[in-house]
Protein backbone atom coordinates (compact mmCIF):
# COMPACT_ATOMS: atom_id res chain seq x y z
CA UNK A 1 0.00 0.00 0.00
CA UNK A 2 1.36 3.40 -0.97
CA UNK A 3 2.10 5.78 1.87
CA UNK A 4 2.15 9.39 0.71
CA UNK A 5 3.53 10.61 4.06
CA UNK A 6 6.88 9.09 3.01
CA UNK A 7 7.44 12.14 0.82
CA UNK A 8 7.70 14.26 3.99
CA UNK A 9 10.77 12.48 5.38
CA UNK A 10 12.83 15.68 5.41
CA UNK A 11 10.11 17.58 7.28
CA UNK A 12 9.61 14.76 9.78
CA UNK A 13 13.33 14.75 10.42
CA UNK A 14 13.29 18.50 11.12
CA UNK A 15 10.32 18.12 13.47
CA UNK A 16 11.98 15.30 15.41
CA UNK A 17 15.13 17.38 15.65
CA UNK A 18 13.15 20.30 17.10
CA UNK A 19 11.42 17.98 19.57
CA UNK A 20 14.79 16.64 20.71
CA UNK A 21 16.04 20.19 21.29
CA UNK A 22 12.92 20.92 23.32
CA UNK A 23 13.49 17.84 25.44
CA UNK A 24 17.10 18.81 26.00
CA UNK A 25 16.13 22.27 27.24
CA UNK A 26 14.04 20.60 29.97
CA UNK A 27 12.04 23.05 32.12
CA UNK A 28 14.04 26.04 30.90
CA UNK A 29 12.21 28.60 28.76
CA UNK A 30 15.38 29.45 26.88
CA UNK A 31 15.79 28.05 23.37
CA UNK A 32 18.80 29.07 21.36
CA UNK A 33 18.13 31.57 18.58
CA UNK A 34 20.04 29.38 16.12
CA UNK A 35 17.71 26.45 16.72
CA UNK A 36 14.67 28.67 16.52
CA UNK A 37 15.84 30.15 13.22
CA UNK A 38 16.39 26.65 11.86
CA UNK A 39 12.89 25.61 12.91
CA UNK A 40 11.45 28.77 11.31
CA UNK A 41 13.32 28.01 8.08
CA UNK A 42 11.92 24.51 8.00
CA UNK A 43 8.45 25.80 8.83
CA UNK A 44 8.63 28.42 6.09
CA UNK A 45 9.78 25.81 3.62
CA UNK A 46 7.01 23.42 4.65
CA UNK A 47 4.41 26.19 4.45
CA UNK A 48 5.62 27.09 0.94
CA UNK A 49 5.47 23.45 -0.10
CA UNK A 50 1.98 23.07 1.37
CA UNK A 51 0.74 26.17 -0.42
CA UNK A 52 2.13 25.06 -3.77
CA UNK A 53 1.06 21.43 -3.38
CA UNK A 54 -2.47 22.47 -2.37
CA UNK A 55 -2.76 24.79 -5.40
CA UNK A 56 -1.42 22.14 -7.75
CA UNK A 57 -3.56 19.43 -6.23
CA UNK A 58 -6.75 21.51 -6.56
CA UNK A 59 -5.87 22.43 -10.12
CA UNK A 60 -5.15 18.85 -11.09
CA UNK A 61 -8.36 17.75 -9.39
CA UNK A 62 -10.23 20.29 -11.52
CA UNK A 63 -8.44 18.93 -14.58
CA UNK A 64 -9.58 15.43 -13.63
CA UNK A 65 -13.13 16.65 -13.04
CA UNK A 66 -13.19 18.27 -16.46
CA UNK A 67 -11.81 15.10 -18.05
CA UNK A 68 -14.50 13.15 -16.17
CA UNK A 69 -17.22 15.48 -17.48
CA UNK A 70 -15.93 15.04 -21.04
CA UNK A 71 -15.86 11.26 -20.53
CA UNK A 72 -19.41 11.32 -19.19
CA UNK A 73 -20.57 13.36 -22.21
CA UNK A 74 -18.81 10.99 -24.61
CA UNK A 75 -20.30 8.02 -22.77
CA UNK A 76 -23.81 9.49 -23.16
CA UNK A 77 -23.16 10.14 -26.86
CA UNK A 78 -21.96 6.55 -27.32
CA UNK A 79 -25.04 5.27 -25.47
CA UNK A 80 -27.35 7.30 -27.73
CA UNK A 81 -25.54 6.09 -30.86
CA UNK A 82 -25.69 2.54 -29.52
CA UNK A 83 -29.46 2.81 -28.97
CA UNK A 84 -29.91 4.18 -32.50
CA UNK A 85 -27.78 1.37 -33.89
CA UNK A 86 -29.83 -1.20 -31.97
CA UNK A 87 -33.04 0.26 -33.40
CA UNK A 88 -31.60 0.24 -36.93
CA UNK A 89 -30.36 -3.28 -36.33
CA UNK A 90 -33.87 -4.36 -35.38
CA UNK A 91 -35.35 -2.76 -38.50
CA UNK A 92 -32.64 -4.39 -40.60
CA UNK A 93 -33.26 -7.78 -38.98
CA UNK A 94 -37.00 -7.46 -39.63
CA UNK A 95 -36.32 -6.57 -43.27
CA UNK A 96 -33.96 -9.53 -43.62
CA UNK A 97 -36.59 -11.81 -42.04
CA UNK A 98 -39.25 -10.48 -44.42
CA UNK A 99 -36.91 -10.95 -47.40
CA UNK A 100 -36.10 -14.49 -46.32
CA UNK A 101 -39.80 -15.23 -45.89
CA UNK A 102 -40.59 -13.86 -49.36
CA UNK A 103 -37.72 -15.82 -50.85
CA UNK A 104 -38.94 -19.02 -49.18
CA UNK A 105 -42.56 -18.36 -50.30
CA UNK A 106 -41.36 -17.97 -53.88
CA UNK A 107 -39.35 -21.17 -53.64
CA UNK A 108 -42.34 -22.99 -52.16
CA UNK A 109 -44.56 -21.68 -54.99
CA UNK A 110 -42.03 -22.90 -57.59
CA UNK A 111 -41.88 -26.35 -56.01
CA UNK A 112 -45.70 -26.46 -55.87
CA UNK A 113 -45.99 -25.52 -59.56
CA UNK A 114 -43.49 -28.25 -60.49
CA UNK A 115 -45.46 -30.73 -58.32
CA UNK A 116 -48.72 -29.62 -59.99
CA UNK A 117 -47.19 -30.10 -63.41
CA UNK A 118 -45.96 -33.57 -62.45
CA UNK A 119 -49.37 -34.49 -61.04
CA UNK A 120 -51.06 -33.19 -64.20
CA UNK A 121 -48.76 -35.25 -66.42
CA UNK A 122 -49.30 -38.27 -64.18
CA UNK A 123 -53.07 -37.87 -64.24
CA UNK A 124 -53.17 -37.28 -68.00
CA UNK A 125 -50.73 -40.01 -68.92
CA UNK A 126 -51.38 -42.74 -66.40
CA UNK A 127 -54.61 -42.18 -64.52
CA UNK A 128 -56.79 -40.82 -67.33
CA UNK A 129 -56.72 -44.02 -69.42
CA UNK A 130 -57.43 -46.14 -66.32
CA UNK A 131 -60.33 -43.92 -65.28
CA UNK A 132 -61.77 -43.94 -68.78
CA UNK A 133 -61.54 -47.72 -68.97
CA UNK A 134 -63.07 -48.23 -65.52
CA UNK A 135 -65.84 -45.72 -66.26
CA UNK A 136 -66.65 -47.41 -69.55
CA UNK A 137 -66.92 -50.76 -67.81
CA UNK A 138 -69.16 -49.36 -65.09
CA UNK A 139 -71.07 -47.23 -67.59
CA UNK A 140 -70.21 -43.98 -65.83
CA UNK A 141 -69.37 -40.59 -67.33
CA UNK A 142 -65.57 -40.62 -67.43
CA UNK A 143 -65.42 -36.84 -67.81
CA UNK A 144 -67.04 -36.17 -64.43
CA UNK A 145 -64.74 -38.57 -62.60
CA UNK A 146 -61.70 -37.12 -64.34
CA UNK A 147 -62.87 -33.58 -63.60
CA UNK A 148 -63.47 -34.43 -59.92
CA UNK A 149 -60.05 -36.02 -59.65
CA UNK A 150 -58.29 -33.01 -61.20
CA UNK A 151 -60.31 -30.70 -58.96
CA UNK A 152 -59.16 -32.69 -55.96
CA UNK A 153 -55.52 -32.30 -57.09
CA UNK A 154 -56.06 -28.57 -57.62
CA UNK A 155 -57.52 -28.23 -54.11
CA UNK A 156 -54.49 -30.00 -52.67
CA UNK A 157 -52.05 -27.49 -54.19
CA UNK A 158 -52.53 -24.71 -51.63
CA UNK A 159 -52.05 -26.97 -48.54
CA UNK A 160 -49.01 -28.51 -50.27
CA UNK A 161 -47.56 -25.04 -50.87
CA UNK A 162 -48.22 -24.13 -47.20
CA UNK A 163 -46.52 -27.29 -45.93
CA UNK A 164 -43.51 -26.78 -48.19
CA UNK A 165 -43.20 -23.16 -47.05
CA UNK A 166 -43.34 -24.21 -43.37
CA UNK A 167 -40.72 -26.87 -44.01
CA UNK A 168 -38.39 -24.41 -45.77
CA UNK A 169 -38.85 -21.85 -42.96
CA UNK A 170 -37.98 -24.44 -40.30
CA UNK A 171 -34.89 -25.41 -42.27
CA UNK A 172 -33.86 -21.75 -42.59
CA UNK A 173 -34.26 -21.23 -38.82
CA UNK A 174 -32.20 -24.37 -38.09
CA UNK A 175 -29.49 -23.18 -40.50
CA UNK A 176 -29.40 -19.77 -38.80
CA UNK A 177 -29.17 -21.37 -35.35
CA UNK A 178 -26.31 -23.59 -36.52
CA UNK A 179 -24.45 -20.55 -37.92
CA UNK A 180 -24.96 -18.63 -34.64
CA UNK A 181 -23.67 -21.59 -32.63
CA UNK A 182 -20.57 -21.84 -34.84
CA UNK A 183 -19.95 -18.08 -34.49
CA UNK A 184 -20.33 -18.33 -30.71
CA UNK A 185 -17.82 -21.19 -30.55
CA UNK A 186 -15.38 -19.26 -32.76
CA UNK A 187 -15.71 -16.18 -30.52
CA UNK A 188 -15.15 -18.25 -27.37
CA UNK A 189 -12.08 -19.85 -28.94
CA UNK A 190 -10.72 -16.41 -29.86
CA UNK A 191 -11.31 -15.11 -26.31
CA UNK A 192 -9.65 -18.19 -24.80
CA UNK A 193 -6.55 -17.53 -26.93
CA UNK B 1 28.50 8.19 -12.29
CA UNK B 2 25.93 6.07 -14.07
CA UNK B 3 23.20 7.64 -16.12
CA UNK B 4 19.56 6.88 -15.43
CA UNK B 5 17.18 6.03 -18.25
CA UNK B 6 13.69 4.83 -17.35
CA UNK B 7 11.08 4.16 -19.99
CA UNK B 8 7.74 5.80 -19.33
CA UNK B 9 4.66 3.77 -18.43
CA UNK B 10 1.02 4.66 -17.97
CA UNK B 11 1.78 5.64 -14.38
CA UNK B 12 5.43 6.66 -14.35
CA UNK B 13 7.28 9.22 -16.46
CA UNK B 14 10.15 8.76 -18.88
CA UNK B 15 13.35 9.70 -17.07
CA UNK B 16 16.71 10.43 -18.58
CA UNK B 17 19.46 11.74 -16.31
CA UNK B 18 22.70 12.10 -18.24
CA UNK B 19 25.62 13.29 -16.14
CA UNK B 20 28.03 13.58 -19.11
CA UNK B 21 25.67 15.84 -21.05
CA UNK B 22 24.41 17.58 -17.92
CA UNK B 23 20.89 16.95 -19.11
CA UNK B 24 18.04 15.81 -16.90
CA UNK B 25 14.62 15.08 -18.34
CA UNK B 26 11.32 13.94 -16.85
CA UNK B 27 8.44 13.52 -19.33
CA UNK B 28 4.99 12.03 -19.40
CA UNK B 29 2.65 11.08 -16.62
CA UNK B 30 3.73 10.80 -13.01
CA UNK B 31 1.10 9.01 -10.94
CA UNK B 32 3.07 6.19 -9.31
CA UNK B 33 1.45 4.23 -6.51
CA UNK B 34 4.39 5.03 -4.29
CA UNK B 35 6.05 8.25 -5.40
CA UNK B 36 8.94 8.15 -2.97
CA UNK B 37 9.97 4.66 -4.15
CA UNK B 38 10.06 5.97 -7.70
CA UNK B 39 11.77 9.30 -6.96
CA UNK B 40 14.25 8.15 -4.28
CA UNK B 41 16.85 6.86 -6.82
CA UNK B 42 16.46 10.16 -8.71
CA UNK B 43 17.07 12.15 -5.49
CA UNK B 44 20.19 10.08 -4.78
CA UNK B 45 21.41 10.62 -8.34
CA UNK B 46 20.91 14.41 -8.09
CA UNK B 47 22.64 14.45 -4.67
CA UNK B 48 25.66 12.85 -6.34
CA UNK B 49 25.44 15.02 -9.45
CA UNK B 50 25.44 18.32 -7.55
CA UNK B 51 28.75 17.28 -5.96
CA UNK B 52 30.49 17.51 -9.35
CA UNK B 53 28.08 19.03 -11.86
CA UNK B 54 28.70 20.04 -15.48
CA UNK B 55 29.25 23.75 -16.14
CA UNK B 56 25.86 23.91 -17.81
CA UNK B 57 22.97 21.83 -16.60
CA UNK B 58 19.67 21.60 -18.45
CA UNK B 59 16.62 20.26 -16.68
CA UNK B 60 13.50 19.49 -18.69
CA UNK B 61 10.08 18.87 -17.22
CA UNK B 62 7.63 17.81 -19.89
CA UNK B 63 4.80 16.46 -17.80
CA UNK B 64 1.29 15.74 -18.91
CA UNK B 65 -0.14 14.99 -15.49
CA UNK B 66 1.19 14.25 -11.99
CA UNK B 67 -0.35 13.42 -8.65
CA UNK B 68 0.01 15.33 -5.38
CA UNK B 69 2.85 13.25 -3.94
CA UNK B 70 4.73 13.57 -7.24
CA UNK B 71 4.42 17.37 -6.99
CA UNK B 72 6.13 17.18 -3.59
CA UNK B 73 8.87 15.00 -5.08
CA UNK B 74 9.34 17.49 -7.96
CA UNK B 75 9.63 20.28 -5.40
CA UNK B 76 12.26 18.32 -3.48
CA UNK B 77 14.12 17.59 -6.71
CA UNK B 78 14.14 21.30 -7.59
CA UNK B 79 15.31 22.16 -4.06
CA UNK B 80 18.25 19.80 -4.51
CA UNK B 81 19.05 21.52 -7.81
CA UNK B 82 19.04 24.90 -6.08
CA UNK B 83 22.45 23.90 -4.79
CA UNK B 84 23.75 24.39 -8.33
CA UNK B 85 22.88 28.07 -8.15
CA UNK B 86 24.66 28.35 -4.83
CA UNK B 87 27.81 26.97 -6.47
CA UNK B 88 27.41 29.32 -9.47
CA UNK B 89 26.80 26.57 -12.01
CA UNK B 90 24.63 27.57 -14.95
CA UNK B 91 21.29 25.84 -14.66
CA UNK B 92 18.55 26.01 -17.24
CA UNK B 93 15.18 24.65 -16.19
CA UNK B 94 12.46 24.32 -18.81
CA UNK B 95 8.88 23.59 -17.85
CA UNK B 96 6.95 22.49 -20.93
CA UNK B 97 3.16 22.63 -21.20
CA UNK B 98 0.65 22.04 -23.96
CA UNK B 99 -1.01 24.99 -25.65
CA UNK B 100 -4.19 25.72 -23.73
CA UNK B 101 -3.18 23.62 -20.73
CA UNK B 102 -3.45 26.42 -18.20
CA UNK B 103 -3.31 23.99 -15.26
CA UNK B 104 0.16 22.79 -16.20
CA UNK B 105 1.29 26.35 -16.96
CA UNK B 106 0.06 27.55 -13.56
CA UNK B 107 1.74 24.59 -11.85
CA UNK B 108 5.01 25.67 -13.47
CA UNK B 109 4.43 29.18 -12.15
CA UNK B 110 3.79 27.80 -8.66
CA UNK B 111 7.11 25.94 -8.70
CA UNK B 112 8.78 29.04 -10.07
CA UNK B 113 7.45 31.15 -7.17
CA UNK B 114 8.89 28.80 -4.59
CA UNK B 115 12.21 27.74 -6.07
CA UNK B 116 15.23 29.98 -6.27
CA UNK B 117 16.05 28.96 -9.84
CA UNK B 118 15.15 30.41 -13.22
CA UNK B 119 12.35 28.26 -14.52
CA UNK B 120 11.42 28.95 -18.12
CA UNK B 121 7.83 28.13 -19.06
CA UNK B 122 7.74 26.84 -22.62
CA UNK B 123 4.57 26.29 -24.61
CA UNK B 124 4.85 23.18 -26.80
Amino acid sequence: MANSSNVFIRELKALNQAKEILEQTGDSDVVSKENFVELCTHYESLLGDTRVITNISDRLQNKLNRANDVLHERSEEIKTINDQLNEQNLVLQNTIDELTKTKLSRRAATITIIAAMLLFILSEGLLEPIIEEQARKADYHANWISFAFKGFIALLLKPIEYLIERYLQREAIRKKERQEAVQEIQQKTKTAR
Amino acid sequence: MENIVLEGTGRTPYVSFDSQAGKLEISGRSIPENSITFYKPLFDWVDNYVQSPKDNTTVIFNLEYFNTSSSKCILDLLRKLETLKDTNNATEIKWYFDEGDEDMEESGNDFKSLINLDIELVMK
